[in-house]
């Protein structure tokens, strides 16, 4: 029991990261309901960025931390004006498909910038675990955890108390009514791009200093691990987000703990067929259709 | 006043509208008639630019609208409520009456919070329903709440696309009993109808739009209400 439990807490710190990935896909398909597959690959170029710096000149960790993000967004507003905003409406499917082109070029210029496959990247803390009772908080995970549940709380300020939250929240629900209302819809793109982006590059530093290595395949990971994030919890939904993440870290620590290591991914691929089944939503993303039905119904 | 001439809107090679006239006087309700297809929301999305005119202009007052941008006219007064409500259904209530202010949010608080107050009293169902989300209410109370997102931009026209589509006769009663009320009020209307009866109630003034052009202009009492209904669901009949 007190193994399920403590695998239970490192989940949960595991799976706060997949939550702010999964946050970054969900805003940007709620947005403009499409697919960023060049997302995980922006994050990637810009840890690489900050590994350039600590590698060449010894950059400090916080230096690290700033040069990773500051990367992702330039690489993110890149995408978006190449893959979204060059790419009209009405083209979800040349979108997705270049946003993959971009993945691999973005993937080429990581080997340019730094052409051997592993190189290290700076650690978080050195602190001794926390103990409390008989369960072990790792301190990386634990920063990881109280950084992302912070950003989470700016995330949902921003989205529910600021204009911008508002245009971001209306687009995504009806971006014809959006701009029936003078709310100028390629800016919100443009702006939400830059917010997700900066998330991406936040939970990735988080995620790389808890490793301490970066490789290129590092796009990959987060691209798998923020998707299957999202569809477990709902594509498009917020709270389905946090919670797809959550979930996804702790069946992924607790299959590791009782199947072995081999059964990790296993298990998360066996999960999400599973969700797709009995909800093809998504946990949380279910709720809205039915509710719209119901209003069609009564007139 | 609200002055359209000679518009030509085109979806590539088929023109919809063949070269529109009409205007829409301040402080009355205008209405426009006509078949499915004979090009109302065309001119609608004309006049909000969301497509743009080939030849021809738009003005409002003084103030040639033709080559602006959406969120430039929404800022020079001109809202509309769009065709099927279109409300954002996961926002409540309130939050939908805010994005029809959306370019005050922030500069304006205190208007805002007062515009809001003003459309709870005027649509006491909506301040019942405030906290809800939009996609709980029935579509009476969505329309009411289309109408009052408008509102919210204090537009000096509204624009109305098809008001009664969909919705239930006593309804439909309902929201015509609004549309004479704001008129009242002082608000100027231009209204986009397929249901002839009811708009023929409220107009000050009509057209009919057949095939992308102005067949008739006139005030309610000038063309037979039959003949009116007839070409408004069906169209001239040609020989």
């Amino acid at each position: 029991m007190i193994d399920f439990i403590q695998n239970c807490i490192d989940g949960v710190m595991i799976g706060s990261g997949y939550a702010l990935l999964a946050i970054g896909f969900t805003i940007v398909f709620g947005v403009l309901r499409r697919l960023n597959l060049a997302y995980g690959p922006s994050i990637m170029l810009g840890a690489f960025v900050g590994t350039l710096l600590y590698v060449q000149f010894q950059a400090q960790i916080l230096t690290v931390a700033i040069a990773t993000v500051i990367g992702a967004v330039v690489v993110g507003m890149y995408v978006e004006r190449l893959c979204f905003w060059a790419i009209r409406r009405g083209a979800a499917i040349a979108s997705m498909v270049s946003s993959f082109a971009i993945w691999m070029q973005l993937e080429e210029v990581a080997a340019i910038i730094l052409p051997e496959r592993t190189y290290p990247f700076p650690a978080l803390t050195e602190m001794a675990p926390l103990e409390i009772g008989p369960f072990f908080l790792r301190s990386e995970p634990l920063v990881m955890f109280v950084v992302a549940v912070a950003l989470m709380a700016v995330v949902h300020t921003v989205l529910y108390r600021t204009r911008f939250g508002l245009a971001v929240r209306a687009v995504s629900e009806n971006p014809s009514a959006a701009r029936f209302m003078g709310i100028h819809i390629d800016a919100v793109m443009f702006w939400a791009f830059a917010l997700v982006s900066a998330i991406g590059g936040v939970a990735g530093f988080l995620i790389l200093a808890t490793d301490q290595q970066v490789t290129p395949y590092f796009g990959l990971w987060v691209t798998f691990k923020g998707l299957i994030a999202m569809m477990l919890g709902g594509m498009g939904s917020l709270p389905g987000a946090i919670l797809g993440g959550l979930v996804l870290g702790v069946v992924e620590t607790q299959s590791l703990w009782y199947l072995g290591a081999d059964y990790r991914d296993l298990s998360a691929y066996f999960l999400l067929f599973l969700i797709l089944i009995v909800r093809p939503g998504g946990i949380m993303g279910q709720a809205l259709p039915e509710r719209e039905r119901a209003a069609d119904r009564r007139v | 006043m609200l002055t359209i001439d000679n518009v030509v809107t085109s979806y590539g090679m088929i023109k919809a509208l063949k070269g529109v006239s009409l205007t829409a006087a301040s402080g009355k309700v205008t209405c426009l008639l006509g078949p499915n297809g004979a090009g109302k929301t065309t001119l609608m999305f004309t006049i909000a630019g969301i497509l743009k005119t080939q030849t021809g202009t738009i003005t409002l007052d003084d103030t040639d609208l033709t080559r602006y941008s959406p969120v430039k006219i929404v800022e020079h007064g001109i809202s509309l409520v769009p065709e099927n409500r279109l409300v954002f259904p996961m926002m409540t209530v309130r939050e939908n009456l805010e994005t029809g202010a959306y370019l005050r949010v922030g500069k304006d608080r205190k208007a805002i919070a007062d515009d809001l107050e003003r459309m709870f009293a005027r649509f006491p169902r909506l301040g019942e329903r405030s906290d809800q989300p939009a996609g709980t209410l029935s579509g009476g109370e969505q329309q009411m709440l289309a109408i009052g997102r408008a509102l919210m931009a204090r537009p000096r026209i509204l624009l109305m696309d098809e008001p009664s589509l969909g919705l239930a006769p006593l309804i439909v009663e309902e929201i015509f009993r609004i549309v004479e009320e704001l008129n009242q009020a002082g608000v100027t209307i231009f209204l986009v109808e397929q249901n002839a009866r009811m708009a023929l109630r409220v107009a000050d003034h009509f057209y009919l739009l057949e095939q992308g052009r102005v067949t008739f202009s006139g005030s309610p009492g000038a063309l037979e209400e039959e003949e009116v209904i007839q070409r408004a669901y069906l169209g001239t009949r040609r020989e």
